[in-house]
């Protein structure tokens, strides 16, 4: 039963880091190294806006969404517009470029420690049956995970939006020649992928601690369950988180807290040799 | 002269990768009739047609469209300024169905936002069933209704392409390019699409700018022909006349070796 409960709080996390690497690929068709930077700028932010300022929650919110589209802007208006049409390697490197950008301006902002965030409500544990324990904030982050894939299952098959997206992923010119305006769909898609990847690192923030080294920490290991369920599957994030968490989790039973990132990799190259694109991915991606 | 023209282009030269594929290009295609854009491989024909479409920009030159300048427009407002296109070799959504490939010539009217979406409001239902029902039409009007709910990449290439033009018609522009929609089909299918097409003419649908290099599918449906070589345009002019001119031949044959 624990094991059960620390699979799904640990899944719940992976999946959002791992939706927004898929987002990306997708939508953009390159792999965004800067995603963990992006994971922990934006909760470095929540945290300036919850702790810091001590601003209303609401407000909290917004400012974040709203800096996140600055960000999301200016990354495309600013740098991958200007090299629209290069090589691929030109543009995955300029995702590393960008990840050390942000990197230096989150450590010269908010320092090296590690912090708390404002809580909205007051953690409790609750008692399972089988020896389990959860905490108020793992059944939060279990629930805002549930809520974020059921409201982009619904984005991505049924609105305008959400449509237009997976267009310009598959055929950008074609897209700009049916009147979607691509550099925007590109900045919305920044946008969701910055969003959805701090959220993961807000929860974390709450799980544990808000700490300077989790881009890397939680942002790459984000990538294993993307790998696994297909880099190219949003469908494939949910099987793929489920099944690292699962394999991490169970390591860390029987061999101990230092073999956490090694089952994931293990579970990683495991899935590579038998199904190269993913259990879920499609035979197209041949770039990485 | 410019109220007529579905398509005027002026002193148009474009550079890519630093070479010069088109040279002072001034091209008129009238309104209302279907006129053909025809040269030699590597001439410049599909370079131009992204001009127009605002793919590729130009070093110099105007293009207007319909009447209205559209120099500095970009791709995504073509379609608002009454152009459509389809592209050379088929281009679709592979995920998509038939039907749904043909609904994002459309989808600049659907108005479905995530909370209607979410809601299923019946404006955003009615949104979408009206353009699945025009999309449904279109590829009627080009035969091909049947397929509608297949998956595009599991069609034929020839019905791929009559896919990627009921895309282009379901947009209602007033004009539409087509690059090639010939390439890569059987004899009987070029004669069902140029029958289409004529249909098309008949029923006094949109004007269609065509890049052909079927000289008979060319003399059957172009009232109007121009003729590029080298990134020049050579002739234009009615399509008989110019398919008989002296450059022409000679572009298409190689000077020296008629002789």
């Amino acid at each position: 039963m624990d094991i059960l409960v620390g699979t799904l709080l640990l899944a719940s996390m992976y999946a959002l880091v791992a939706f927004a690497w898929v987002l990306m690929f997708k939508t953009t068709g390159i792999l965004n190294l800067a995603t963990g930077a992006h994971l922990a700028i934006g909760a470095y932010l929540f945290d300036t806006f919850a702790t810091r300022w001590e601003l209303p929650w609401a407000i909290t919110i917004a400012g974040w969404l709203v800096s996140g589209l600055a960000i999301a802007w200016v990354t495309q208006m600013g740098l991958f517009r200007r090299l629209a049409g290069q090589p691929e390697f030109v543009l995955v490197i300029a995702t590393l470029g960008l990840a050390s950008l942000l990197k230096g301006v989150q450590s010269l902002t908010w320092g090296t420690d590690s912090r708390l965030i404002r809580e909205p409500f007051r953690d409790e544990f609750y008692f399972l049956p089988g020896d389990a324990v959860i905490s108020a904030y793992g059944i939060a982050t279990i629930g805002v995970a549930v809520v974020v894939f059921v409201a982009s299952g619904i984005f991505f098959s049924r609105t305008k939006i959400g449509v237009e997206m997976r267009v310009t992923a598959e055929h950008a010119i074609l897209a700009a020649q049916s009147g979607i305006r691509v550099d925007r769909i590109y900045i919305i898609g920044w946008w969701i992928a910055f969003s959805i990847a701090s959220l993961a690192g807000i929860l974390y923030a709450y799980n544990t601690a808000l700490s300077p080294n989790m881009g890397d920490a939680l942002g790459l290991r984000g990538i294993a369950p993307a790998l696994v369920g297909g880099l190219d599957s949003i469908r494939g994030v949910i099987p793929g988180a489920l099944i690292v968490a699962f394999a991490e989790v169970v390591g860390v039973r029987l061999l101990g807290g230092q073999m956490q990132d090694v089952t994931a990799w293990i579970v990683i190259l495991a899935v590579l040799l038998i199904k190269p694109n993913g259990l879920f991915g499609s035979a197209s991606v041949n770039r990485v | 002269m410019s109220h007529d023209s579905a398509i005027v282009l002026q002193d148009v030269s474009v550079t890519l990768g630093g070479n010069r594929i088109l040279k002072n290009v001034s091209l008129d295609f009238a309104q209302g009739v279907t006129s053909g854009l025809i040269g030699p491989n590597g001439a410049g024909k599909t370079t131009l047609l992204n001009y127009i479409c605002g793919i590729v920009p130009a070093v110099s030159g105007t293009r207007r469209i319909l009447g209205r300048d559209a120099t500095r427009l970009g791709t995504h407002d073509m379609l608002t300024a009454g152009l459509a296109r389809t592209f050379q070799g088929a281009q679709f959504v592979g995920d998509l169905t038939a039907v749904e490939n043909v609904m994002l010539g459309a989808h600049l009217r659907t108005r479905v936002n995530i909370l209607t979406a979410a809601l299923r409001t019946p404006a955003a239902m009615r949104s979408e069933a009206e353009i699945r029902a025009r999309a449904r039409v279109a590829l009627e009007r080009i035969g091909v209704a049947a397929l509608a709910d297949r998956q595009i990449n599991e069609l034929s290439f020839g019905d791929q392409r009559k896919v990627d033009l009921a895309r282009a018609l379901v947009t209602e522009a007033e004009c539409i390019l087509l690059d090639e929609p010939m390439a890569g089909l059987s004899a009987e299918e070029k004669d069902s699409l140029c029958e289409v097409l004529r249909e098309l003419r008949r029923e006094g649908g949109p004007t269609i700018v065509l890049i052909e290099h079927d000289m008979r599918v060319v003399s059957e449906l172009c009232a109007w022909t121009a003729v590029l070589d080298a990134g020049e345009l050579i002739a234009q002019g009615p399509t008989d006349e110019v398919l008989s001119a002296d450059v022409v031949i000679e572009a298409y044959m190689g000077t020296g070796q008629t002789a």
